[in-house]
């Protein structure tokens, strides 16, 4: 073989027309790819894209003090350790850090144990197993081996295997964030102190957005935190259009499984940018449709959002709708559709929701200025 | 620059470079939402950033170099989704639609050298950057780039001959 290398050889990649007008309306939206840790990669901005995908791990959370002294009594020697996985997990032929998916039971338990973890101090017995070849597993237990760096679960998961998931998922992303804090740029915080309104004020009209979409009471006793994002205050030449108050209700003990909400404010003039439910448990506990009646159910389901919508919002007549079947939390899953999106365009305003197919309920909607006409118009591949 | 001009703008730099990126991000991550993520990360720096440029040469440049440091990230820290066996890819894509057996195989070491070989080989040969263009866009030396070009031809050359479609020189 010559080693001449020839330019044509890559010439048919090309990004599909969907993909570059979902990059455009993000960037517009100021949100983050899907995968919520490139906020640990480099520069903070907008962080709306969390609003519908929720939390997918790492940092979301802080710490309950328990765990924060848990993870800081960590040996040196199993820091390293989780190091190393982190090292080695850069590998880009593993197709996946887990023997297998959890499933939706699994993840329910994980939520509700995880919560035990955070608030009760509830902890495995024993770190995960380590072993060099997959040949000295013995299936029973939740393992790491080493020769191909996954992270394997027996075909039944135990409260204690479910334990020592959570704690081993917890010590590795502590040691993640840890590194990337190390690496991350000198970049000034766009995170300030509220500054126009009470936090008091924030949460209680957050309770009121909650009460419109979800019903009353939902999330009442939960724990709250508002985070005010100001990248304008980093830059002043961004603009103050993603200037943002975030209001979280979280569960007592949540974790990165629970079930949350979030509302998010205008900092500007406090008018309502989203409001949504988010986590992994709420996504498990959503009904699973193939790939064929999920697409027909969102054509279909169309007339119920418009109906909800306008009830809620008082959004009518749209002058440009677009729809999919959304994927979440698993890779884009062969015939495990739960959620819609739709985007619609009313006016001078462009309202984007997530559709439960299952429930037939919004879980979230997004309010943004109508900007970018160029991308509606492009035929979807 | 008002906030039109800057969505008109970030329009024209999607549609620009948007394949470009998308083609080297793509051969380096070995997937495609990966490479869509980092696509949408690049381009958001640009929006944010909103760095000055003297020229369209320079724009490109800075936006490969923000790709390829995005990547790096990316392959260090990020949850990855499943490396794409080039075989995949080339029916979904039709990567290699009228290739000759010789340029298939070739592709398929390239597909499988490691980041660092891999980000020169693609810059060098598929972009058209020289070694000094090179160097400057990955901030590294030219006589780095000079090795790993060096490199990549003994694995495309020595290898090539043995392979027989097993993984190369992953990382």
């Amino acid at each position: 073989m010559n080693n001449n290398i020839d330019k044509e050889l890559f010439s048919n990649i090309e990004i599909s027309s969907k993909a570059k007008k979902e990059i455009y309306e993000n960037c517009l939206k100021g949100r983050h790819a899907g995968d919520i840790r490139f906020r640990y990669a480099g520069l903070l901005t907008a962080m709306i894209g969390a609003l519908a995908i929720g939390s997918t791990g790492i940092g979301t959370y802080a710490y309950y003090q328990s765990v924060q002294t848990r993870m800081e009594s960590m040996p040196q020697a199993e820091v390293e350790e989780y190091r190393q996985d982190l090292i080695h997990d850069t590998a880009v032929v593993i197709d996946d850090s887990y023997s297998r998916k959890l499933t939706d039971e699994e993840s329910l338990r994980v939520a509700e144990l995880e919560r035990k973890y955070n608030s009760e101090g509830n902890y495995p017995e024993e770190n995960v197993k380590r072993v060099a070849t997959f040949e000295e597993w013995d299936g029973e237990s939740v393992c790491y081996v080493e020769e191909d760096n996954k992270l394997y679960f027996p075909e039944e998961m135990t409260d204690e295997d479910l334990l020592t998931f959570i704690d081993y998922s917890t010590k590795k992303d502590y040691v993640m964030e840890q590194e990337a804090e190390k690496e991350a740029d000198d970049t000034p915080s766009p995170y300030v102190a509220v500054e126009n309104v009470s936090e008091a004020d924030l949460v209680r009209a957050g309770y009121d957005a909650l009460g419109k979409l979800f019903g009353r009471d939902v999330a009442k006793g939960w724990n709250t935190r508002v985070e005010a994002f100001k990248p304008s205050a980093v830059d002043p030449s961004e603009g103050t259009g993603h200037d943002m108050y975030f209001v979280y209700y979280d569960q007592v003990g949540g974790s990165s499984y629970s079930t949350d909400y979030v509302v998010v404010y205008n900092m500007n003039d406090l008018s309502l940018i989203g409001v949504a439910v988010r986590g992994k448990e709420h996504w498990a506990g959503l009904k699973s449709y193939t790939d064929a009646d999920a697409a027909a159910k969102v054509k279909e389901d169309l007339p119920k959002v418009c109906a909800e919508i306008e009830r809620l919002y008082g959004y009518k007549n749209y002058d440009l709708e677009r729809d999919e079947v959304y994927y979440d939390y698993t890779d884009p899953g062969e015939n495990d559709a739960r959620q819609a999106r739709y985007v619609f365009r009313f006016g001078d305003t462009d309202v984007d929701v997530m559709w439960d197919l299952g429930s037939e309920k919004l879980s979230s909607v997004e309010f943004f200025p109508a900007e970018g006409d160029f991308y509606w118009y492009l035929e979807l591949e | 620059m008002d906030q039109k001009e800057r969505n008109e703008s970030l329009e024209r730099v999607i549609e620009n470079y948007s394949n470009m990126l998308y083609r080297i991000c793509f051969v380096i991550l070995k997937n495609e939402q990966d490479a869509q993520d980092v696509l949408q990360e690049t381009f958001l720096a640009y929006m944010t950033k909103r760095p000055h440029f003297h020229s369209e040469e320079h724009k490109k440049a800075w936006l490969i170099r923000v790709s390829q440091n995005k990547c790096k990230e990316f392959l260090r820290f990020h949850k990855k989704h499943a490396a794409i066996p080039l075989e995949e890819v080339e029916e979904s894509i039709g990567i290699s639609n009228g290739l000759d057996i010789e340029d298939r195989e070739k592709l398929n070491l390239i597909w499988n050298l490691n980041l660092k070989l891999k980000s020169v080989v693609i810059l060098y040969y598929v972009e058209g950057y020289s070694v000094k263009e090179t160097a400057v866009i990955l901030n590294i030396s030219e006589v780095a780039v000079k090795k790993r070009l060096q490199r990549a031809r003994e694995i495309l050359s020595e290898l090539g001959r043995e392979y027989d479609g097993g993984i190369v020189c992953e990382q």
